[in-house]
């Protein structure tokens, strides 16, 4: 019941006139990102940072909170109505949202994506409050040893589930330490790769990174291309209500959408996105009519919007109880935290209860606003939509290049920003993740020093990482991913042809 | 296909793994270890893709030359704008900035690109100026 408590205490926390605006305007944004096409939540979480710095940390949070779960909501729009995705995790919604609208149901479509959302979103907040906090009492057991571990089963995760070739996704990540090794060492303070460039001695920062390699990239991939206008189906959107066949179609995928969200969600490495090719995945195989799937399925909107809103919630529960950040979005919420001197992990419930309860409970209150934002309000998001890109393109790259100046008010950072900016359009074009790069590069400060002191502990055996019972368990954990695709390599042998190809 | 980029990031992790001394060096130098093999397993593989490939029926890597020049003059005009605003100030830095852009790249009618590029100018210097009081920079002509 002790969870139950601190709960209506966090509503206390969140029913403020300033954190109820704060997290209105999240939600607010996070809807108009989603829906545009080309922004995802990390490089919008970067760019609002910097207002965040006279906020207190709780609002901070809860409004960057509110912008993440919010493109969750808002990227499934675009899907359904112009076969774009909004972001990354609405792709899999294009295959059948988009289906549905051409057949007239865009209405349907859209309201069984935000109902879904709604009810995975809550149920995944449900989880988060009651399993949070025994997992911080498990926390404060860990070492260094399990530290490492642990954050080598999240980077392991996320190279083998990255959808590229692996090799490539193991470049990147060492790629990624080697970026995080830049300025100065934690143990001797020597510096390393600084080049004398002063502005490097504190490493490259994760924000230039991110908006540079999600933001700018994404223009100038889109800039390959000319501009053509879209079209957006349905110009007046009927029937947001799905009806009673609707509901019954759609009741199991929703619920399995949101367990396979919370589960993928909640592992290091995991995420929203990997999450809804899981879930498009299973819906189809046990569907009683597979060949409906493409074609214009209700279960193929609600399986993967539940499961991506579910995922988000549940990505912070690694967040909030250990400090890891299992995801790159996650990981600039960790650094909007630590610029106010507040580290996530085992003790954040502890010492800062207002922050840890406060934003779960602005979670439920956000998808209560958001489905309003989303379902009387469909119209806005569509006048959006018809914003044409040469126009959004050149606001998208000035607000980039201002909000990596004011970080530090540095203009060694815009230069960062760009490089990483071009560099991202390499890797899209070669088709290496970004993910890796960015996550590498977080956790490589924390890894680094985990390590050491790890070895430290163990007089330069290695073995430490297999003596200790947690840290054993993580490393076999991250052993059977290792040899995984192997496995499989061998069973998709024996049977040919079997699997679901998403293509690109 | 990929070489260019695989020789550029193998070389980068073979300067940094020699500047390395046992102590601090020691993760850094493991990771470029591991990037370097890694790029050579990529290499390899993708030796062995290059005599399969089929160049007629693939689709066009790089894009057509209009695509390329909208994607170098928008990078030109980024790093104009860290130039700029060190010497300009932010004010004229950023209202150059959007009326360059808005014309050249995807060309909009005057009107648009006055409106659209002196709006955005003012709407950014309150809010990062005026409300979040983060130091923009003034340039010579005191603005």
């Amino acid at each position: 019941m002790d969870a139950l408590q601190y709960l209506v205490y966090g509503f206390s926390v969140t029913l403020t006139p300033e954190n109820l605006l704060l997290c209105f305007f999240g939600c607010l944004m996070g809807t108009l990102v989603g829906v545009l096409p080309g922004l995802g939540p990390a490089a919008s979480i970067s760019l609002l940072l910097p207002t965040t710095f006279k906020m207190n940390p709780t609002g901070a949070l809860i409004m960057l909170s509110g912008l993440l779960y919010g493109t969750m909501y808002g990227g499934s729009t675009t899907s359904i109505l112009v076969n774009i995705p909004g972001e990354a995790a609405a792709v899999v919604t294009c295959f059948d949202g988009y289906q549905m609208a051409l057949q007239g149901r865009a209405g349907p479509a859209l309201g069984i994506a935000a109902f879904g959302s709604f009810i995975a979103g809550t149920l995944g907040i449900v989880g988060l409050t009651f399993v949070a906090p025994p997992l911080v009492n498990l926390a404060l057991k860990f070492g260094p040893p399990e530290y490492f571990s642990l954050m080598t089963l999240g980077m392991t995760m996320l190279i083998f589930l990255a959808s590229g070739s692996i090799i490539k996704a193991l470049m990147m990540g060492a790629f990624g330490f080697l970026l995080s090794s830049i300025g100065q060492e934690v143990f001797t303070g020597t510096l390393r790769f600084t080049f004398g460039i002063f502005e490097l001695y504190d490493g490259v920062g994760i924000v230039p990174a991110v908006m540079g390699l999600f933001g700018i990239s994404e223009v100038l991939i889109n800039l390959e291309e000319k501009y053509k206008p879209q079209e957006i189906i349905a110009k007046k959107i009927r029937g947001l209500l799905p009806t009673f066949r609707d509901w019954m179609d759609s009741k199991w995928s929703i619920v399995r959408g949101t367990i396979i969200g919370f589960f993928l969600g909640s592992l290091p490495g995991g995420g929203a996105i990997i999450s809804t090719f899981a879930s498009y995945t299973i819906e189809k195989k046990l569907s009683k009519h597979p060949e409906k799937f493409g074609k214009g399925a209700i279960e193929g909107v609600a399986g993967p919007e539940s499961a991506n809103n579910a995922a988000v919630q549940a990505s912070y529960i690694p967040l909030l109880t250990l400090g890891i950040p299992p995801n790159p979005v996650l990981a600039i919420m960790m650094g909007a935290l630590m610029i106010h001197n507040i580290i996530p992990g085992p003790l954040l419930m502890a010492e800062h209860p207002d922050i840890f309860w406060g934003v779960i409970a602005s979670m439920y209150v956000g998808n209560i606003m958001l489905l309003v934002l989303n379902l009387p309000l469909i119209g806005m998001w569509i006048q959006v939509l018809k914003v044409p890109y040469p126009i959004l393109f050149p606001l998208i790259l000035l607000i980039c290049l201002i909000g990596s100046y004011t970080i530090n008010n540095s203009l060694v950072e815009v230069g960062i920003m760009i490089l990483f900016g071009i560099i991202g359009y390499l890797m899209k074009k070669f088709r290496y993740e970004m993910a890796p790069v960015v996550l590498a590069m977080v956790l490589g400060g924390m890894m680094e020093p985990a390590l050491r002191r790890s070895l430290i502990m163990s007089n330069g055996s290695f073995m430490i990482f297999f003596n200790r019972p947690i840290s054993l368990c993580i490393m076999m954990a991250t052993g059977i991913i290792l040899v995984s695709p192997l496995i499989l390599k061998i069973i998709g042998k024996q049977r040919k042809g079997v699997g679901t190809d998403f293509g690109e | 296909m990929a070489v260019g980029v695989l020789f550029l990031i193998g070389s980068i992790g073979l300067g940094l793994g020699s500047s390395s001394e046992p102590g601090p060096g020691f993760f850094p130098f493991v990771m470029s270890g591991l990037l370097i093999s890694f790029s050579l397993i990529n290499f390899i593989y993708s030796l062995k893709r290059v005599g399969k490939f089929n160049f007629a029926t693939s689709e066009r890597f790089w894009p057509e030359s209009d695509g390329i020049k909208r994607i170098l003059f928008t990078t030109v005009f980024l790093f104009g704008f860290v130039i700029g605003l060190n010497y300009l100030g932010f004010i004229s830095t950023t209202l150059l900035f959007m009326f360059i852009i808005l014309r050249s790249i995807e060309p909009q009618k005057w009107l648009t690109v006055f409106f659209l590029g002196s709006l955005t100018t003012v709407f950014s210097y309150l809010i990062f100026q005026v409300w979040l009081r983060s130091n923009l920079p003034v340039g010579f002509l005191g603005f």
